[in-house]
């Protein structure tokens, strides 16, 4: 029996179309939250829909919660909590109902689904429309109840599918202490998304996925590293004597224009502060400084951008 | 109503939407009024209320399951742990349920109108051959409507089938011969079978098809009681699939009211 919350294996399921999962093998470890980053239609869904048990692969083994997964696999959906890309409620019904019915599928007690639900709903801002119809509900307020139903048993395995499309900004934030909340307590999170900037901030680990394939994985900062090694310090100042070039290791150039000065240097923390001492020290007078770093969007587009590959 | 298992997420959702209950249960009260009422023959008005079953269970099932299918109710249902069978079963169980509800104040009326000398035997006969009938019709249906995904398709097949089994069930009579043949085995031909006796007042039933459709009742009942009130006192609402801690082994925090010291894991049954 495998320890990781998910593995995975030379893991293959094609569609008609020619997309699909061609060969995935990835480990996920318990208490990690691993995010899957693609374009769309380079099978982040369908390796979703793989861990769920809602497809069946054509080769190769998957491992979720120490289940090996086939298509109609259900023992480790107890443990899961999964919301996907579309929001299917029963319309009808009230946002409170349809939540309350999911709890109760998962098996959590009635006298602490009361209290899991308006937790949940006050954190999601779906309070005051908890008991109106879900047909009365704007795409977003679908989206945030369907994460209500994927959280309201918390669950070992946390699963989401573009878990930012159509939320507004203040959601994203508590999604993301939410998650961040869950991997300190060693709860395991999946997230297949399109939003870099949200899953740098949430994600222990990170996959770029390109035509069925993960073409590239690590940490957020190790991924950024990889492609950028360098930052950029652009500092404006009052008082701008002719710089010489610092003699600090690490930074590459400095060109100075007038009161403004650009060094380009290694990704370094402690580099920064060096600067502006030296800077200083040279009896300069500082009046703004801005680094600019690549973040994870730039690696996700040089890593999977097929056009701008030589 | 909150709705602890398919059975009364279904229930609830009929009942939410007053619009739709009114027009399902309006179409089959309406086209059954002038069958039970007018004075035409037993003949007509038997193969008339035959076809109005068919329409209201098989086609309806065809239809609701093609709709469910192709609205994603069903893979959304699937990301919970519930089996096929959990599914299907309290699908099955609450269209039968609204189905029956939905027909027997036809019967009555039937009965009301045009019956003769009706026996308590018979009267036990045609009720637990209207749950059976309901329950095959039903079922028949939703297989049906999970071949075809789309709407139209569905329509159209479930348009074939209907007459189909309106052929096999001697609701459309097409050959004497069939008669005796399809009330051997068919609930909807013996259903109309009984109706006939009701029209022809040919007093009580069988003392054995009594008592087995009087079971057929009994067991029906309990069913339903049991899905309506699963979870609403104690206990887990679905059927008992996994035992406690024998969710794969997953370690610590299965989830299985083990509380992982943070003091937010919430209990569970």
């Amino acid at each position: 029996m495998t320890m990781n919350a998910i593995e995975a294996h030379d893991l293959v399921r094609e569609h008609k179309q020619g997309r699909g999962v061609c060969g995935v093998t990835l480990a996920v470890a318990r208490g990690e939250c691993f995010a899957l980053l693609g374009r769309n239609g380079s099978g982040k869904t369908t390796l979703t829909r793989l861990l769920l048990g809602m497809e069946r692969p054509a080769a190769g083994t998957l491992f979720v919660s120490g289940e090996r997964i086939e298509k109609g696999s259900r023992k480790h959906l107890g443990n899961t909590g999964a919301s996907l890309d579309t929001s299917i409620h029963w319309e009808q019904l009230s946002g409170w109902q349809n939540a309350y019915f999911a709890a109760r599928s998962y098996g959590l007690a009635r006298s602490a689904v009361e209290s899991r639900l308006e937790e949940l709903f006050v954190l999601a801002d779906l309070r005051r429309c908890a008991h109106d119809p879900v047909r009365t509900y704007s795409f977003g307020m679908r989206r945030k109840l369907s994460h209500i139903q994927a959280l309201c048993h918390d669950p070992e395995l946390l699963v989401l599918d573009e878990p930012t499309g159509g939320v507004d900004a203040h959601f994203c934030t508590k999604l993301a202490g939410l998650v961040s909340q869950r991997t300190r307590q060693g709860r395991t999170t999946w997230i297949a998304g399109n939003d870099p900037d949200w899953i740098s901030g949430v994600a222990t680990r990170v996959g770029f996925m390109d035509s069925g394939k993960i073409c590239a994985e690590g940490t957020p900062e190790a991924l950024v590293r990889e492609v950028a090694p360098f930052q950029e310090v652009r500092v404006v100042m009052e008082k701008a004597p002719p710089l010489p070039f610092p003699p600090i290791p690490g930074i590459r150039s400095l060109v100075q224009n007038g009161n403004e000065a650009t060094a380009l240097m290694q990704r370094d923390p402690h580099l920064v502060p060096g600067l502006v001492t030296w800077i200083a020290s040279h009896g300069g007078v500082i009046k703004a400084l801005d680094v600019q770093r690549a973040t994870l969007r730039d690696a996700f587009l040089l890593k999977t951008g097929r056009e701008l590959k030589p | 109503m909150k709705p602890e298992n398919v059975f009364q997420l279904e229930i609830a959702g009929v009942l939410s939407d007053k619009l739709s209950l009114f027009l399902r249960f309006g179409f089959t009260w309406l086209v059954a009024l002038p069958l039970t009422i007018l004075p035409v023959s037993p003949g007509m008005s038997i193969s008339g209320l035959m076809m109005l079953f068919l329409l209201t269970t098989f086609f309806g099932a065809v239809i609701a399951t093609a709709r469910r299918r192709s609205e994603g109710l069903f893979s959304r249902l699937r990301l919970l742990p519930l089996s096929r069978a959990q599914i299907g079963g309290d699908y099955l169980l609450a269209g039968t349920l609204l189905g029956v509800v939905r027909l027997t104040p036809v019967l009555i009326l039937f009965a009301l109108v045009r019956g003769e000398k009706i026996s308590a035997s018979l009267l036990l006969h045609v009720a637990g051959l209207l749950v059976v009938t309901v329950f095959v019709l039903h079922g028949a249906g939703m297989l049906v409507g999970m071949v075809r995904k789309s709407n139209q398709e569905a329509h159209l097949l479930g348009a074939l089938a209907t007459g189909l089994i309106a052929l096999v069930s001697d609701v459309l009579p097409v050959h004497a011969g069939m008669q005796g043949f399809a009330r051997a085995w068919n609930p909807l031909s013996m259903l109309a079978g009984s109706l006939e006796r009701v029209f022809h007042g040919a007093g009580s039933s069988e003392a054995s098809q009594a008592l087995a459709c009087g079971l057929v009742l009994v067991a029906a009942l309990v069913v339903f009681v049991w899905r309506g009130l699963a979870g609403k006192f104690a206990g887990n609402p679905t059927l008992p699939l996994f035992s406690k801690g024998g969710l794969g082994g997953f370690g610590k925090g299965t989830g299985q009211g083990e509380d992982p010291g943070d003091g937010k894991t919430a209990p569970r049954e």
